[in-house]
């Protein structure tokens, strides 16, 4: 009797370890066997670890099949300077892609929400490998060429009483001659050059004798954009909101919705940025109308060293740096 | 009228008195609870897609509400994993005590002073004031299962029986209350027969089974609120003198001393937080979720204050208040507390009533998550039974809020009965009115919070 006793209940004890040991083994192990092919990359705010990991490598031809989810907020991926298809990461799914890199080099991928104050800062690198070695960028970036002090304060107290009108100024140039305006219409010289800049430049010269300041202003705002297509400005537009306009706002008056999240006393010292300086203000005709294209570059492509603007010379391409560019003038220059 | 004992049918006896249906669902219970806390633990902070979220506050937390306690009183604590292991330490067997004891523990008696639900008020209390956080983040849950888990060994290793549960558990103390009103009861049939039974098996235990692990007299007791549903009388009894009646809702209630101090305070505690959950979870304030969430800053401790002070003082004097006016042209001189702690069996199913509306508000917005998290518990990119990527849908959207008034109102009418029953049974009472306006007005309250 008792030994049938001792039996009954060493067999419990092996049914109940089966089960409270088993049970939980057996899904995962069958958990495990559902998932699919990739590497998981966990996303979460910059705050929190961003990309996890934040290091992929792979090689040249080769898929790169990535699972992504996200612990906290919707994120978004994209490569930078890619054509790969933007992706969300939403929080406790799992998203899949697949890409393929044609060229070895390191490529930056980056998160496309504004899911943070930092959101900026939630960028990873791709290591692509592969049999030749990476060509050095063939052509820098005009302020690097130029060796400009981009950082270097730049203001002016010449500047309109109205913002300068392009159609206004449109209507001016059709009765000057070309010939006049050839060095100006320069792509090159527009890039270099700040606004207050060609505008003292006209006003120096004789065909502008009977033109008002204003009058100026306004021949400068059609200049400015002459090489400006529609089809740059709407991407120069979806550039901006997606990149920018969380701090610089909508507006360009520097009064987006992060950016009271980068004034002094907004953040403590425990947070991630070092020197906390306000968005600039692209209304502002002081700054902006002694600035050149070229600084903006500069700004956009190395970031504000030591503030929150972060650097997009991984992300954007060469059009779309333009692009965005062009689009950031028209804060000055109204239609 | 002979009530009808569900032990007469042959099946339901056999399984209840034998161990191995009991253990093999207490162990998949067990088995659930560790993949719960590993979801938590190691899953997804995502708490939508997190089995530990998902599983124990939607799905069990609307189960328990809506058809155990209701329906079964105490059945939860039957398979509830939380003291199992504990329990299994201390009486060191799995299929009862055979012939011998082989079990670890100190079995020291709980204090006197402790025999009582303050704790479990206490701890249920401070549970909701963390709730915001710990229903949703997972690693929170995780380590709460985890920390109660480990209490109940310890507890288990130094105390008799099972001290956690009777006295600690912050859901024991509620269930046991609201179980009052359920439908089953356990009960003795023949009161002779105990008398005479000398040696009282079902308290002290035989080969057969244990003592009441809950400290109960099963020959002398009246009421739900201490019956575990572990059904080891079932087991001891030699006379076969046990039964499992069904019974009309709320029998309990109204029989005198049903309630005391502590289960009266319970009764409050339930009904305020379920009007505190009411406007926390499902409200439009931002910023009481906020708050909720800020723990250890300013708005927080606003908000734990708050909510302290309407569970602990104003909902109590309120009731007081309602109680005072029912005693106003009763024997002058005769103290309000005894007529407190009895009405306040009035707020068993007014409480039952709002905790059904509350859950009823969000299972069937929020139901719908199960279907992922049973597939992916972790959030990991599992696909066990292929409904990982199922989409959050709201079910019933349109029926919901007349659910929602159909639970306030059978609370409320059970209230009313129960507040009228509690009047006829005690002559020295006072006329009721008082106490059902005050039920009408919290389920106004209620109405407004959950209904709009």
């Amino acid at each position: 009797m008792a030994a049938g006793w001792i039996n009954k209940e060493i067999l419990a004890r092996i049914i109940l370890g089966v089960i409270i040991i088993g049970v939980p083994l057996g899904v995962m192990v069958w958990g495990e066997s559902t998932i699919g092919p990739g590497e998981l990359i966990k996303a979460a705010i910059p705050e929190n670890g961003g990309w996890n990991p934040a290091i992929i490598k792979t090689k040249v031809g080769q898929t790169l099949s990535l699972r992504f989810i996200s612990e906290d907020v919707v994120h978004g991926f994209a490569v930078g300077k890619q054509d790969f298809p933007e992706i969300d990461v939403l929080p406790g799914e799992i998203t899949h892609t697949s890409l393929v890199f044609s060229e070895p080099g390191r490529y930056v991928f980056y998160c496309t929400r504004w899911c943070s104050p930092n959101h900026w800062r939630m960028r990873g690198t791709i290591i692509v490998g592969g049999e030749h070695t990476v060509e050095q960028d063939p052509d820098p970036p005009l302020y690097v060429v130029l060796g400009l002090d981009i950082d270097q304060t730049r203001q002016t107290v010449i500047v309109p009483d109205l913002n300068p009108s392009i159609k206004a100024g449109q209507e001016i140039i059709l009765f000057l001659s070309k010939a006049a305006l050839r060095n100006y219409l320069d792509p090159v010289y527009l890039n270099i050059s700040s606004p207050v800049e060609v505008w003292t430049s006209i006003r120096g010269e004789s065909f502008s004798d009977d033109l008002t300041d204003q009058d100026i202003w306004n021949m400068v705002a059609a200049i400015w954009m002459s090489n400006a297509t529609p089809e740059s400005l709407r991407a120069g537009e979806r550039l901006y909101g997606q990149y920018c306009a969380a701090c610089h706002g909508n507006q360009g008056d520097g009064a987006g919705v992060f950016a009271g999240k980068y004034s002094p006393g907004e953040i403590g010292s425990s947070e991630l940025l070092m020197e906390i300086r306000t968005p600039a203000d692209f209304t502002k005709s002081e700054q902006m109308l002694a600035t050149s294209s070229t600084v903006l570059e500069g700004k956009i492509l190395r970031g504000g060293m030591g503030t929150g603007m972060p650097n997009f010379g991984p992300i954007l391409s060469k059009p779309d740096l333009w692009a965005l560019i062009d689009y950031i003038w028209l804060f000055q220059f109204s239609d | 009228m002979r009530k009808l004992n569900l032990l007469d049918i042959p099946v339901i006896k056999t399984g209840l008195i034998s161990r191995w249906p009991q253990l093999i669902g207490r162990g998949l219970a067990l088995a659930v609870f560790v993949i719960v806390i590993g979801s938590g633990l190691f899953g997804t902070p995502v708490g939508n897609r997190n089995l530990s979220i998902v599983l124990i506050w939607i799905a069990w937390w609307a189960a328990l509400i809506l058809i155990l306690v209701p329906f079964l009183g105490r059945s939860w604590c039957s398979l509830c994993p939380l003291p199992i292991p504990g329990e299994w330490i201390q009486q060191g067997t799995l299929l009862g005590p055979g012939s011998k004891r082989s079990g670890i523990g100190m079995n020291l008696k709980w204090p006197k002073k402790l025999r009582n639900i303050w704790l479990q008020n206490g701890s249920f209390a401070l549970m909701a004031l963390f709730s915001a956080v710990i229903l949703t983040k997972p690693a929170v849950t995780a380590w709460l299962l985890l920390s109660m888990i480990v209490g109940a060994i310890l507890m288990s290793l130094v105390f008799e029986r099972r001290t956690f549960c009777r006295y600690v558990c912050p859901v024991g103390g509620f269930i046991g209350l609201y179980s009052l009103y359920s439908p089953v009861e356990l009960r003795i049939i023949e009161q002779d027969t105990c008398k005479n039974h000398q040696i009282k098996t079902c308290y002290s235990g035989n080969e057969n089974g244990y003592g009441c692990p809950w400290n109960v007299y099963p020959g002398a007791m009246q009421l739900n609120t201490n019956c575990g549903a572990c059904f080891e009388c079932l087991r001891t009894c030699p006379h076969d003198n046990i039964a499992i009646n069904i019974r009309s809702f709320g029998e309990d209630l109204g029989k005198p001393g049903a309630i005391k101090m502590d289960e009266s305070f319970k009764a409050i505690l339930m009904l305020g937080s379920a009007a505190v959950y009411s406007a926390i979870m499902l409200g439009p304030w931002g910023e009481f979720k906020s708050a909720a969430y800020s723990i250890g800053e300013y708005s927080w401790w606003i908000f734990a204050g708050a909510f302290l002070a309407i569970n602990f003082l104003i909902l109590p004097a309120l009731f007081y208040l309602a109680v005072l006016i029912t005693q106003a042209r009763t024997t002058p001189g005769l103290s309000v507390l005894p007529a407190f702690k009895a009405y306040s069996g009035v707020l068993i199913p007014l409480g039952l009533g709002a905790w059904a509306a509350f859950s009823l508000a969000f299972v069937f917005t929020n139901g719908s998550y199960l279907w992922g998290v049973l597939s992916d518990p972790l959030g990991v990119g599992w696909n066990l039974i292929g409904s990982a990527g199922a989409n959050w849908t709201p079910v019933l959207s349109g029926t919901t809020p007349g659910l929602v008034m159909a639970a306030l109102l059978f609370g409320l009418i059970g209230s009313g009965q129960t507040a009228i029953k509690i009047s006829w049974a005690d002559q020295k009472l006072g006329h009721p009115w008082p106490v059902i306006l005050f039920s009408f007005v919290i389920t106004v309250g209620l109405l407004w919070l959950l209904v709009g």
